[in-house]
């Protein structure tokens, strides 16, 4: 390992130590109640007390932001590339999914809520996940359709292409590296649309990370809340990262992006 | 040892342009009344400054742009386009996620041959270009004269009668630039082509054609349609090499085409 990777792991770790000994020193220090800020090792403590069913939990809200992920991406290119084959729909419909991404979600929350009824509630959390997730795929990939070499389109007609060999063959590889950027923002972006639809569904069916939050908080149990809050963020960083390693994985081979240098 | 240059009065016409003009919109056209008529397995360079319109006149034979006026007749196709046609743009444009062995094939994938089926004249075309070693590799992995040896190859595949080429080494550095000029050469007397060439470089149009058409524009406007404002012939013989280069019969050639390009011959 270089001494410069090295360094990059070694200073966040030191921040990190220097944070948790720090906020130790000052919740002792200033004699800080717990259900204000608990102590990091009371956090931990809460962590490994409740650990069976925050991970009962993390599992819940896992598997709708994956989901409503996968489906994210399925809807995004699929209507990206019906906007690249006619211009008449793409016109037709893109203000409509501009509209329903810049809406805000909690404000369609309950609406959705109500329509899909409290006994479906995992089905309305994954509407509104699948909302805040779907358009940067669509905008990524319809962007990345639409950048393709001018001359390698050229080709392609000179030597008679159809409309499928030149999607197929040439647009959507061209695309790959706008649909894979796409993907890196949408993860995140289901799991903020989980946790945000869980929060707004409340008192429901709830048995997610969010609903965990919402409960801790209304008994004062601080640490847990915390406990499960650690939990989001890793959940966060951990999609972030799988994300990263499939785009470097799926472009290494040729693409700008991804190649090693020198 | 002399060849005979094709009098293109004589030898048969592969295409033929008649009154055809070219306009993008509502400007101005980009190219006028081009009347022209290039014969079967010649070596024909378009030469000028930008904006003359010599793309547009490449692109037009290509049937990748339509003539607004006039006619473009390919008698030997029943008077449309050769189903066939290679062409080489001015970058290699390469599927950059594509093997050398993969861009190769994409023309013959295109019309629907299987790949093992295609595999002996993917490989014929690659050893014209000397690249059969390299077929695995990627493109960002080759120079840019191998990238454009590969173009050449793609181009190759299909064994077309015609092949265009759009400015095709102006990126490339003065050594690989003639070394292609002459692997181009050599490729053109054993394939028995057309080659229609478009250049800026006078020099590098009167080395490599039998014909050289100067393209300009009516005055110093380039707002102004592009024509053919000199027809001329490069009677030496091939095989051309260096000898070539340096006879005074060749600079002879380059001062006409560049007088021509200055507007001094009518």
């Amino acid at each position: 390992m270089t001494r410069a990777r090295l360094t990059q792991i070694a200073l966040p770790v030191f921040v990190g130590l220097c944070v948790y000994f720090l906020w130790d020193a000052a919740v002792l220090f200033f004699e800080i109640p717990e259900f204000v800020l608990p102590r990091p090792s009371r956090i931990i403590a809460a962590l490994v007390e409740n650990f069976a069913s925050l991970m009962g939990s993390l599992w819940v809200t896992l598997r709708i932001t994956l989901l409503a992920f996968a489906l994210a991406v399925i809807g995004g290119v699929a209507l990206a590339i019906l906007f690249s084959q006619s211009r008449i729909i793409e016109f037709a419909l893109f203000p409509y999914a501009v509209i329903l991404q810049v809406t805000p979600v909690v404000a369609i929350a309950p609406l959705v809520l109500i329509w899909v009824g409290f006994d479906n509630v995992n089905a309305a959390l994954l509407i509104l996940a699948w909302i805040v997730a779907f358009f940067p795929i669509l905008s990524n990939t319809t962007l990345g359709l639409r950048s393709v070499d001018h001359n390698l389109m050229d080709l392609f007609t000179l030597y008679g292409a159809t409309r499928w060999q030149r999607l197929w063959s040439l647009q959507l590889p061209s695309a790959l590296p706008y649909i894979l950027g796409g993907m890196k923002i949408s993860g995140g972006l289901a799991l903020i649309g989980a946790v945000v639809a869980e929060f707004v569904a409340g008192s429901g069916a709830g048995t997610g990370l969010a609903w965990r939050i919402i409960e801790a908080g209304n008994r004062l149990q601080v640490p847990t809340m915390f406990a499960a809050l650690l939990l989001l963020s890793a959940l966060g960083v951990v999609i972030f990262f799988s994300l990263t390693l499939l785009g470097h994985l799926a472009l290494r081979r040729w693409h700008e992006s991804a190649v090693k240098q020198g | 040892m002399t060849l005979p240059v094709p009098d293109s009065e004589a030898s048969s016409p592969l295409v033929t342009l008649s009154g055809v003009t070219k306009r993008y919109g509502a400007d101005l056209p980009a190219v006028s009344d081009i009347d022209l008529t290039i014969s079967q397995g010649s070596f024909v360079s378009l030469v000028g400054p930008s904006g003359c319109g010599k793309s547009t006149l490449l692109r037009l034979l290509a049937g990748l742009l339509e003539p607004t006026e006039g006619q473009i007749n390919w008698p030997h196709s029943g008077g449309s386009r050769p189903a066939d046609l290679g062409f080489v743009f001015q970058n290699a444009t390469l599927l950059p996620w594509a093997s050398v062995f993969e861009n190769v094939y994409l023309p013959l994938k295109l019309q629907g041959i299987e790949r093992e089926v295609a595999r002996v004249q993917i490989d014929t075309a690659l050893e014209r270009v000397g690249l059969l070693e390299d077929r695995e590799k990627l493109p960002r992995e080759l120079s840019g004269g191998m990238a454009m040896r590969v173009s050449i190859a793609r181009a190759l595949a299909t064994e077309p009668p015609v092949l265009l080429m759009d400015e095709p080494f102006a990126a490339l550095d003065e050594f690989t630039r003639e070394k292609l000029d002459d692997d181009l050469l050599t490729l053109w007397r054993e394939m028995e082509w057309t080659v229609v060439f478009v250049t800026h470089s006078v020099y590098e149009s009167v080395y490599l054609s039998e014909r050289v058409l100067v393209m300009g524009t009516d005055g110093d406007d380039a707002d102004q349609p592009g024509r053919i404002v000199a027809d001329l012939n490069i009677d030496a013989p091939y095989p051309r090499g260096l000898a070539f280069r340096q006879s005074p019969k060749y600079f002879d050639h380059c001062r006409h085409v560049s007088a021509a390009l200055r507007g001094e011959l009518s």
